[in-house]
């Protein structure tokens, strides 16, 4: 291969790679997710959140089966 | 200037066959599209930067239109039929900017992280919500994906199409499309799909009278028919339902990830994401005025189903924009059937940390396929079961869709403070706002919705019309 050739390619492998990682084209699945710790806040909004589904859910059923 | 970058800004060939070729195949066609991307960037011309956007937008533009689905067209078409043109009008525009914002945090946690909504749950919050919002998201599409084989299939019943076969062909259209395209190509055939969903703006020049002072009244007055009712608080749920839901979370920021944007990108995702808003707003009020000034006080026989409002849309405007109505009904179940399954693909996949990418040939995909072809195999059978109340179930699918809305934007909004997550990307102060805001607005509506359903007689009118 002539030098000009060489000159236009990228051939080197960790070129290559410098590139996936600049593009994010990992392999995200090999890096894993630390799991948060719960605050205090975030465990009152999760409790809220656990009555509100409920409450809703209900609230629909009877709704839906009024109809029915 | 790193190494690459420079051989791509000098415009010089880059041979990476060989690594090209050691890559996954999902992961290469993402990589050859990743490169197209980057030549043009560094190019700094004024057709490479028009065609930079072209190549970067798609996945808001797809979301927004999606959600003008079969579903939200029937649900517009009602709202006009019931309330005229009056409150919903200005109400929609108010939904433009909400539709955006939260939409548009879905451009920035994907873009960041390059992981989807469903994994993002999963693997920082632990596996009881990352199972809730899994088992509520997959519920609400596959509920969602009947109410697009309802519009398909009413749509073509116009056309003379047997329900049957048109319920058949378009099951196999979404399968050959998910199958055999892969993300670029994919994601341009849908957007080609979707321009047809503008279809219902031009239907306004077919009535008879254009109501253009009930229309700029309407933003004076904001005029609810009938005054607050039951059925005004239902409706407004349904259409909050249909302007945000959680799918649309999923499948904006899993589509966001499959395309490969990045930071740099982000900029591009907010303009497609605003483009998209818009065009879903225009095709909201255009649907409302259609039916808001033909259907609307026509006595209906106390039902409003979709059969009887296109009825009553024909006798009023002719056989032509009735088609074109209906051609627009059927696009709208289309993409939004296309979206919708590929919402259910990536997020179950995600969750179980099965291989996730339109990019995945079938033989490699086939967990991440099964699952949504099932779903929409077994949705589109639902709709051929003689009497059953399809009308009703369509508004209980959005209203169902903004129940949960709360949940997926506390999450959403969990995850953009999340600095360990989004770094320096996190949530400003005033989005923060905005997005609590919001969460509060839906939790309000849910409650007088609760309220409407504890205490029927507080309110003037019942649920009886549909």
């Amino acid at each position: 291969m002539s030098v000009e050739k060489k000159e236009k390619t990228i051939e080197n492998g960790s070129e290559f790679r410098e590139f996936m990682v600049s593009q994010g084209l990992e392999d995200y699945s090999k890096i894993p997710v630390e799991k948060v710790k719960f605050s205090p806040r975030i465990k009152i909004a999760f409790w809220f959140l656990r009555v509100y589904i409920v409450i809703m859910v209900l609230l629909v059923i009877i709704g839906f089966s009024h109809v029915i | 200037m790193s190494s690459w970058k420079k051989h791509v800004s000098e415009h010089k060939s880059i041979n990476i066959a060989n690594e090209l070729n050691e890559l996954p195949e999902d992961l290469r066609y993402r990589t050859e599209d990743r490169l197209h991307i980057a030549f043009h960037r560094e190019k700094h011309t004024h057709i490479s930067k028009i065609e930079l956007f072209f190549m970067l937008i798609g996945p808001g533009i797809l979301v927004m239109i999606a959600d003008n689905d079969a579903g939200g067209v029937i649900t517009y078409a009602q709202t006009g039929s019931i309330f005229g043109i009056g409150f919903f009008i200005p109400f929609m525009i108010l939904m433009l900017p909400v539709a955006y914002f939260v939409q548009e945090m879905t451009v920035r946690l994907g873009a960041v992280t390059h992981r989807g909504h469903a994994e993002m749950i999963w693997k920082r919050y632990g596996k009881f919500w990352g199972s809730f919002s899994l088992g509520d998201l997959v519920i609400a599409n596959f509920l969602t994906l009947i109410t697009e084989f309802i519009g398909i299939t009413v749509g073509m019943s116009i056309f003379g199409v047997p329900r049957i076969l048109s319920a058949i062909v378009f099951v196999i259209l979404v399968i050959l499309i998910q199958l055999f395209l892969r993300y670029y190509t994919w994601e341009r055939i849908s957007l080609f799909i979707a321009a047809f969903n503008l279809v219902f703006v031009p239907l306004l020049f077919f009535l008879p009278h254009p109501p253009v002072a009930d229309f700029i009244n309407s933003f004076a007055t904001w005029k609810i028919a009938g005054g607050v009712s039951s059925l005004f608080i239902y409706v407004l749920l349904a259409n909050l339902g249909t302007t945000i839901a959680p799918w649309m979370l999923f499948f904006q920021q899993s589509s966001v990830v499959d395309k490969g944007l990045t930071k740099e990108d982000i900029k591009f995702g907010q303009r497609d994401t605003l483009i998209g808003s818009t065009v879903m707003v225009i095709v909201a009020i255009a649907i409302i005025i259609l039916t808001g000034s033909t259907v609307f006080g026509y006595d209906s026989n106390g039902t409003l189903g979709i059969d009887n409002i296109l009825k009553i849309f024909a006798a009023k405007v002719g056989t032509f924009p009735l088609e074109l109505f209906a051609l627009g009904l059927v696009e709208a179940g289309f993409i939004a059937a296309i979206a919708i399954s590929a919402s259910t693909s990536w997020a179950m996949s995600e969750a179980f940390g099965w291989k996730k990418s339109i990019n995945l040939p079938a033989r490699e995909g086939v967990l991440f396929y099964v699952p949504s072809f099932l779903a929409l195999a077994i949705a589109a059978s639902v709709t051929l079961i003689p009497n059953a109340p399809l009308g009703y179930l369509n508004l209980t699918v959005q209203v169902i869709a903004t129940i949960f809305m709360p949940a997926a934007m506390l999450f959403l909004l969990l995850l953009l403070n999340d600095r360990g997550v989004m770094g320096d990307m996190v949530n400003k102060r005033w989005q923060n706002i905005i997005g609590f805001s919001i969460i509060g607005f839906l939790i309000l509506m849910n409650a007088l919705y609760g309220l409407s359903v504890a205490l029927p007689t507080v309110f003037n009118h019942l649920v009886g019309m549909l």
